[in-house]
């Protein structure tokens, strides 16, 4: 029996600007079992990169949760300071983004970036932080780790870049990974990779993730439960394999229509079963 | 703020008009047009000198004092834009005018001279501007219509390099390719989109650049190379009264230089007001 | 980068610079000689004849064709020979030895405060944007730029001089009867410095500080308009974004959004500098410096040809060596460009 690892309730977000404010988020429940991957899908607009970024309370400037309440395991996330809101961001939490390029330091090589956030979380010194740079640019599928640790962002190619954005969010241990479209803008077999890579390190690492994608098809294939949303508001969630197969919502419907999922998700899930 | 509980429109400020533009522009307008009202009101000439009435400090019948040879500073810190925004307004404008155009030019035709005018443009700005400009002016004529001159010179540059890579930019987007593509000639390509297009980053800089114009001028006047000693302007008042300010008579130098930093101020407020206009312009 | 790649791109720049240092050499040459009347007819007199001009001609050697004068221009150039001002009677190298040192004195140490206050004030204002400290600075620095530099330094010196009496009267870089320290560069300060003289170290700074805060307050304006809008962008970005989401703390965010925005504050440093040399001279007027920028603008006023030939093409090598540490810059912050 799986315990909950993380549990949202009840989320409500509004970002303000000097005149208006705009609610983004009304109501979001969620819930993540320790060990799963959780796939969070929905078009464009509909808040689930809000959401996400609300659990690690990296809100753009004028967002503003104003109802809900956020539970890590026995943690209550949004009571915490700032301060304590970076502890647990990258030593609990582990979080990666879209267009890896753009999300390394471009004036820092790999091992001096990871290096950095092993600073601020881990007492090792030098030797061990060194150390635990290259071990985990191997577990991530690197086989030239001298080469990428010396390396530079943009000497790296898309699919190795990602890799190494996936090693720095991982690399003081958390145990929760919220992936922002992680494969979108990566070439398709990159993208098979990056998703397998996720998967084993789930086993290896006993890691839970939540996934956030526009694509249904990366749901059906990689991911134990999801949750829909469209305009700030979950409408269906639970098993893979009783939302992709017998949806109830209508909105649910329309997007699995609207996916190309088709005869190869009824395959897939029929083998899964 | 624009609809009546009815949901009727009335009539409403343009979204490209916000407080820098209208403050700057105001401002340049007001003292455009002080130049003329003020010493046309006042009971003072700007020219006319006033040995008996030297040296005082502001008071009502004189708001800015006078200086050592007795004039009204009020008058004459109002009087100077006639010099001080026209020469520098011909000027920067006469540099723009060259630099956007062959900014175009080299910018649309391909290959080397493009390049070669980069060069150009890169040496002519190693040099430094400031002595140039004095030893252009000193050696060709102490005059302002050789400041005139200058003043384009060394504004060419700024503008040529602007606009042509503003071109190179513009010229590759697909819109551009296209209306070749349907067969539109080359010189209606250039006015009815690219120019407009390509203007855009001219017109900020514009007014940047019309604020060290103002300076170039004064700097230029406090040497007292270009404008000869009688005619008002802000530069050569503050020369004026340099001396001054170490044996206490700081007025005749402190109005001459606030006017300046106002106009400057006001060119710079401009352009930012530009630049914000030309951001709605976009959306 | 490694060592072998530093050595190879400064040679690779230098031999590049020789071309354009041979176009500002040939450029000076011809802008010179455009824009310069006649300087016999100055020399001469109103009461010459014919014949002293032509005499003077021949001793300044103008009356030789062009591609000549130009011949000799450039490899008396190459050698160092800039040729005697014909006001000072000196060679213009050794003019210019004795005051380039205090205009790049001031120059420097102005745009060294200015820099710090500026990336300061940007940067303080960049991670506080939209609030009332924020606009703050901005109108700030907005002021400070539309100011001019001269007359700024003319209130500066009634307040702090004539009312106050903290600051010396403007008569250039060591008062009389004040310790001057010897002669090694020509720069007060910096020879006070070297020299460990503590009386007249502290005597020049008495004497620098005020053209020093003219000068830096004018160019914190647009260093800091800068240094704010490069850290914006930078805090904006989505490498600041990860970073956050990995557990970064701020010491190590701001590093990072601060070197980000190094490379326009270094462009436009550069530019500054080589704009300096020649507009500082207003300032220098204003307090009676003694730098090169007054001795060029003087050498204009008296036709002294050979004086501001040398000075211009001074500033023009001084200008490209700018560039070039610049360029050396922006390849050691940033790890993308490639020169």
């Amino acid at each position: 029996m799986s315990e909950l690892l993380l549990d949202v309730r009840g989320l409500e977000l509004e970002i303000a600007t000097r005149r208006t404010s705009t609610a983004i988020l009304h109501g979001v429940d969620l819930a993540l079992d320790a060990g799963q991957m959780h796939g969070l899908v929905g078009e464009t607009g509909s808040g689930k990169s809000m959401t996400a970024r609300a659990i690690v309370g990296l809100l753009p400037p004028g967002g503003r949760v104003t109802a809900g309440s956020v539970t890590f395991g026995d943690q209550d996330l949004l009571a915490k300071t700032e301060a304590e809101m970076r502890e647990v961001r990258g030593a609990a939490i582990g979080m990666i983004f879209q267009n890896p390029r753009t999300a390394l330091y471009p004036m820092l090589n790999i091992e001096q970036q990871m290096s950095n956030v092993i600073k601020s979380h881990l007492d090792l010194d030098k030797a061990e932080r060194v150390a635990r740079v290259r071990e985990h640019l191997g577990l991530v599928g690197i086989d030239d780790v001298d080469r990428v640790a010396k390396a530079y962002p943009h000497e790296l190619s898309g699919g190795m870049a990602q890799r190494a954005v996936i090693a720095m969010a991982l690399v003081c241990g958390p145990s929760l990974l919220i992936a922002d479209e992680p494969t979108t803008g990566l070439d398709a077999t990159i993208q098979r990779q990056i998703l397998e890579l996720i998967r084993s390190l789930q086993d290896q690492l006993t890691l839970s993730v939540l996934i956030i994608t526009h694509d249904l098809g990366v749901v059906a294939q990689y991911c134990d439960t999801v949750s829909v949303m469209t305009e700030g508001r979950v409408v269906e969630d639970g098993a893979v394999r009783s939302v992709l197969l017998e949806p109830a919502e209508e909105y649910t419907k329309k997007l699995i229509a609207a996916s190309d999922l088709g005869d190869i998700r009824k395959k897939r899930l029929a083998a899964q079963q | 703020m624009s609809r009546t509980e009815l949901g009727q429109r009335r009539e409403r400020v343009p979204d490209w008009v916000n407080p820098p533009l209208a403050i700057g522009l105001g401002l340049i307008v007001l003292l455009a047009v002080g130049s003329y009202v003020v010493p046309a009101l006042s009971q003072f000439d700007a020219e006319i000198a006033n040995p008996r009435e030297a040296l005082q400090p502001p008071s009502s019948r004189h708001p800015f004092g006078t200086d050592r040879s007795g004039l009204d500073i009020f008058v004459r810190v109002f009087q100077a834009p006639r010099i001080d925004l026209t020469i520098v307004v011909l000027g920067v404008g006469l540099g723009a005018v060259i630099g956007v155009v062959l900014g175009v030019v080299t910018g649309f035709s391909r290959g080397i001279p493009g390049e070669i005018s980069m060069r150009v443009a890169d040496i002519i700005q190693a040099f430094p501007l400031l002595i140039l400009a004095i030893a252009l002016v000193s050696l060709s004529g102490n005059n302002l219509t050789n400041v005139v001159y200058v003043l384009a010179f060394v504004n060419v540059p700024v503008f040529l390099r602007l606009t042509r890579s503003r071109v190179l930019t513009i010229r590759e987007q697909r819109f551009v390719q296209a209306s070749v593509a349907l067969g539109n000639s080359t010189p209606r390509l250039v006015f009815r989109h690219i120019l407009p297009n390509a203007l855009g980053p001219a017109t900020v800089q514009f007014g940047v650049s019309m604020g060290y114009g103002i300076l170039t001028l004064a700097g230029l006047a406090f040497l007292g190379v270009g404008v000869q000693v009688p005619t008002p302007e802000w530069g050569s008042m503050i020369l004026t009264g340099s001396s001054n300010m170490t044996t206490g008579q700081w007025w005749i130098a402190l109005f001459p230089g606030l006017a300046l930093s106002v106009a400057v101020f006001a060119f710079n407020l401009l352009s930012e007001g530009i630049e914000k206009a030309r951001e709605v312009g976009s959306r | 980068m490694t060592a072998r790649a530093w050595a190879l791109l400064i040679l690779r720049r230098l031999l590049f610079m020789i071309p354009i240092l041979f176009a500002i050499a040939s450029a000076t040459f011809f802008l010179t000689r455009f824009a310069g009347g006649d300087p016999a007819y100055q020399i001469a007199g109103s009461f010459a004849t014919e014949e002293s001009i032509a005499n003077i001609r021949a001793d300044l050697g103008t009356d030789r064709p062009l591609g000549v004068q130009y011949w000799e221009f450039l490899t008396d150039s190459v050698r160092g020979d800039l040729g005697t001002s014909l006001f000072t009677d000196r060679p213009v190298r050794t003019d210019l030895a004795d005051r380039l040192p205090a205009t790049l004195e001031l120059i420097t140490m102005s745009l060294a405060v200015a820099v710090v206050v500026g990336l300061g004030s940007g940067s303080y204002a960049a991670h506080r944007r939209g609030t009332k400290r924020d606009k703050a600075v901005r109108y700030g620095s907005f002021t400070a730029l539309s100011l001019p530099d001269f007359w700024l330094g003319l209130v500066l010196l009634f307040v702090f001089f004539f009312k106050l009496d903290w600051a010396p009267p403007p008569i250039g870089q060591i008062a009389p009867g004040a310790t001057a320290p010897r002669y090694v560069t020509g720069a007060a300060v910096v020879d006070a410095s070297i020299t460990l003289n503590w009386s007249a170290l502290k005597a020049s700074l008495h004497q620098i500080w005020l053209p020093l805060t003219t000068m830096a307050v004018i160019f914190s304006g647009p260093l800091t308009r800068l240094a704010r809008s490069a850290t914006i962008e930078a805090l904006g970005s989505d490498a600041i974004l990860f970073g956050r989401a990995c557990g970064l703390p701020r010491s190590t965010l701001w590093r990072y959004a601060t070197r980000a925005s190094l490379p326009p504050v270094v462009t436009f440093v550069g530019i500054l500098f080589s704009v300096l040399l020649g507009a500082s001279v207003l300032v220098e007027t204003v307090f009676s410096w003694g730098g090169a920028a007054q001795y060029v603008v003087n050498a204009i006023r008296v036709n002294d040809f050979p004086a501001v030939q040398g000075f211009v093409l001074v500033s023009g090598v001084f200008s490209v060596v700018i560039f070039l540490i610049v360029d050396l810059l922006y390849v050691a912050i940033d790890p993308r460009v490639r020169l």
